[in-house]
């Protein structure tokens, strides 16, 4: 795990697409099927971003090769009705997101904040 | 529902696999979402019919993109340090090996731009410039005489 985040840390400079860091935010906090992800991302965004389906699969295709999302198993799935869930790779790589976000946010305030002074 | 049936023969647009994974998955959430909006609006608007079909178009385009290109992204991933973090690849040892390594990025970041996949254009080319690095870093190591040199 401490291998992974550390790992993970060295791809900071790579900035996520809005609809790819909304499917991973939705994801962190269970796992969902695709039409639960759709509503779930135009929430998170207020409906900002609405995906169709051929974008929300074709990122979810990424994803699963990437390794940051993986297929949930459960006692009621039919296979049109697949959940997925974040893994621990996906997890790391929101929070190096989120920090990067972070910082973006703490830099523009200070930058302002001279700016009005 | 003969806008399903529509939707149904759009998603063989996609290739084989990807369609054998998805498809039902798709036309499940396709058919969710009109369910949806006829309940909430009465009708389906054709500006949803049309985003949906379109990325349907778009989506398929990109994974034959993927697919036809050399180097596909799932296959390619296990060659580059940077692109599958948590299990990277073993330093090349030889120049020959650090040269295959270095094609190989330069064919993954092609296929990422053709792909419309430029974070992960950005990964391989900064895989590219370590392995170029690499590279010159171990020709000079040789002697001179010696029969291997840079393919680049």
């Amino acid at each position: 795990m401490r291998h992974v985040a550390k790992e993970n840390k060295a791809l900071d400079t790579k900035p996520l697409s809005e609809p790819v860091a909304l499917i991973l935010m939705s994801l962190a906090t269970e796992a969902k099927h695709g039409y639960a992800l759709l509503k779930d991302v135009e929430k998170l965004s207020e409906e900002r971003v609405k995906l169709s389906t051929g974008t929300l699969y074709g990122a979810i295709r990424r994803l699963l090769d990437d390794g940051w999302i993986e297929r949930f198993a459960q006692q009621d799935t039919s296979r049109d009705k697949q959940a997925y869930r974040l893994t621990a790779r996906g997890r790391a790589q929101l929070d190096t997101e989120i920090a990067r976000l972070r910082h973006l946010v703490r830099m523009a305030t200070t930058r302002l904040r001279l700016k009005g002074a | 529902m003969r806008i399903s049936d529509f939707y149904r023969g759009l998603l063989r647009l996609y290739p084989g696999d990807f369609h054998q994974q998805f498809s039902e998955e798709m036309l499940s959430v396709f058919e969710q979402r009109v369910v949806e909006r006829i309940a909430n609006r009465g009708s389906v608007s054709i500006a949803f019919v049309l985003a949906e079909f379109t990325g349907i178009a778009k989506g398929a385009c990109t994974m034959w993109m993927t697919k036809i290109l050399p180097i596909r992204r799932n296959t390619s991933q296990p060659r580059t340090a940077q692109s599958c973090p948590a299990t990277p690849a073993p330093e090349p040892l030889t120049i020959a090996e650090a040269t295959r390594q270095h094609n190989a990025a330069i064919r993954n970041m092609v296929a990422a731009i053709a792909g419309h996949d430029f974070p992960k254009a950005r990964q391989h080319s900064y895989e590219e410039i370590r392995l170029k690095n690499l590279l010159k870093e171990l020709q000079s190591k040789i002697p001179a005489g010696h029969s291997e040199t840079l393919a680049n």
